[in-house]
């Protein structure tokens, strides 16, 4: 495994959220990035979305003109896995679904070199059930970027079961040379940062409907309290409620233990539309359904 | 509804002592009286306990500021694990009685939660909670069930990471820059720990585990194991040292 920590070709499977500002990390890192989504629109919104940061960030001026022509002059986008055969390092992050994650590295099995690294996104996924898809699981390592991938310079990376010295190596050397902070996990269920902070989550949605404080007040004692920067109410209405629903069942399903599981309140609001920010109404009510920083 | 004014402090523990201080910022005079001293002020503060090291009986100096408060007299039960409800049973007037826990033990701001007893009248809540807006902490109220609320939602995750630890899912210094990192914590959860003590956070959690019959708040057992080792016990390396 040969993987360049400079310019090398990066394939990112996803143009999603965090599909597109994986995209923005390699960019930034001095890659070329090969960007791949299933149809064209969803490839479309990916690049768009890269390319309004990129804007942004010259608009702030902290990126010069030049250096977002040149970003953007090294991506490409395609609708054809086939154009990712070049690629060094492969990253997927396409749906949060172990099936279709494990399928997709079973294609690329067939698509990239012998020496090509398989980094799978996942935050609640085993990573060992993912790269058991391919016939070269010692190749797949997890790296989790924390959303928004561009701002936060955690990257968990986790070694699967089958994954070897080699791989893992040449993985946190090339992740460390994107400027991110690399952890060492095991392959367990939410990793270190879902592990922590959904069954926190969790225990502040029952607090609140045991009544053992408010929506405000839960909140003035997380910030104040603890000095944490957002309150758990305000962070999980960014997050977007049926996003917790889903993150917590996952982790509940595969490690039984009644902190994980969303209480009754999350079904409620999620039937009653109140998601979050993106519906207008979640803990709070928003006056614009637009995320701050998107 | 009472003319009284002035705030005084009952005690020499270090809740008594950070609560003089943050009278005194607040621009109050401040008295500080022996066990029994019939106060002139109108909220009298009486630290009741210090987490894990101070026996019940403490409350002899909850009952004897009661006996010797005047009329229109809060007296405040500043505790952080009883009940302020239970306190108050023993006093002569536990209508006059309201509790306090100050949690200043985490890097925020700080957090002062007040913790109405069962019996305490809501004039009482309501004029310890005027008196605590000039403290320059943010006050909640909160109901006198075991932990409160911060507690309550602090502990299962430092328990959690001491877990996490002992089971090897990651280093001390990757499980506490996870959170920092990864979700702006001020500081990590095994780092904490030991500035905390660990001793004083096992004899805590010991004591909500039983009060609420939940194994989250159950001390792991990496835990209980470092925290007999007094003060060389800890989670984290120390700083510039070796891993652990």
């Amino acid at each position: 495994v040969t993987a360049q920590a400079e310019s090398a070709q990066v394939g990112v499977v996803g143009a999603g959220t965090m599909g597109a500002g994986i995209v923005l990390v390699m960019l930034r890192g001095g890659h070329t990035v090969v960007l791949h989504d299933v149809d064209d629109a969803a490839v479309a919104r990916g690049v768009d979305q890269v390319r309004r940061f990129l804007d942004r960030s010259v608009a702030k001026g902290k990126l010069a003109a030049d250096g977002r022509d040149n970003a953007l002059a090294r991506l490409t986008s395609t609708t054809d896995l086939g154009d990712l055969g070049g690629s060094q390092v492969v990253v997927e992050a396409i749906f949060e679904d172990a099936d279709l994650k494990a399928g997709l590295f079973g294609k690329l099995d067939d698509i990239c070199g012998p020496d090509t690294l398989f980094h799978t996104n996942t935050s609640t996924l085993s990573v060992t059930a993912i790269a058991a898809g391919s016939r070269h699981p010692h190749r797949v390592v997890g790296t989790h970027y924390c959303n928004p991938a561009p701002l936060m310079k955690l990257v968990e990376v986790v070694r699967g079961r089958r994954t070897d010295d080699d791989a893992l190596t040449a993985t946190v050397r090339f992740v460390e040379a994107l400027g991110k902070r690399v952890v060492h996990s095991g392959d367990t269920p939410g990793f270190l940062v879902n592990l922590f902070l959904v069954p926190f989550e969790n225990d502040c949605l029952r607090a609140l409907e045991a009544g053992l404080g408010t929506v405000e007040s839960i909140d003035v004692a997380v910030k104040a309290g603890l000095g944490y920067p957002l309150g758990t109410f305000e962070l999980l209405d960014i997050v977007g409620l049926d996003i917790h629903r889903s993150v917590s069942l996952s982790l509940y399903h595969q490690l039984r233990d009644p902190r994980f599981a969303p209480p009754p309140l999350v079904d409620r609001m999620i039937s009653a539309g109140q998601l979050g920010r993106k519906t207008g109404e979640g803990f709070y009510t928003y006056d614009t359904t637009a995320l701050f920083g998107a | 509804m009472s003319m009284q004014s002035g705030v005084a402090v009952v005690g020499r523990t270090p809740t008594a002592q950070q609560l003089v201080e943050l009278a005194e910022s607040s621009g109050h005079t401040v008295e500080r009286l022996g066990a029994g001293e019939p106060a002139a002020a109108a909220i009298v503060f009486v630290a009741v306990d210090v987490a894990g090291t101070e026996p019940p009986s403490q409350s002899n100096a909850l009952r004897a500021a009661v006996g010797a408060a005047t009329a229109g007299t809060v007296v405040v039960a500043c505790t952080t694990l009883l009940s302020p409800t239970e306190l108050a049973r023993q006093t002569d007037d536990p209508a006059r009685v309201v509790g306090l826990h100050l949690f200043t033990s985490a890097p925020g701001t700080g957090l002062a939660e007040i913790v109405p007893a069962e019996q305490s009248a809501p004039s009482n809540v309501e004029r310890l909670s005027d008196l605590l807006k000039g403290f320059g902490l943010p006050a909640i109220v909160v109901k006198d069930r075991p932990g409160f609320l911060i507690q309550r939602l602090f502990l299962p995750y430092l328990n959690q990471a001491v877990q996490a630890l002992d089971d090897g899912i990651a280093s001390a210094q990757d499980i506490d820059a996870s959170v920092e990192l990864g979700l702006g914590y001020p500081v990590g959860p095994l780092r904490l720990l030991d500035d905390l003590g660990l001793s004083r956070h096992a004899a805590t959690t010991a004591t909500l585990c039983l009060d609420l019959a939940d194994r989250h708040f159950a001390p792991p057992p990496l835990l209980s194991r470092r925290a007999a080792l007094g003060c060389d016990g800890r989670l984290s390396p120390m700083p510039g040292g070796e891993a652990s």
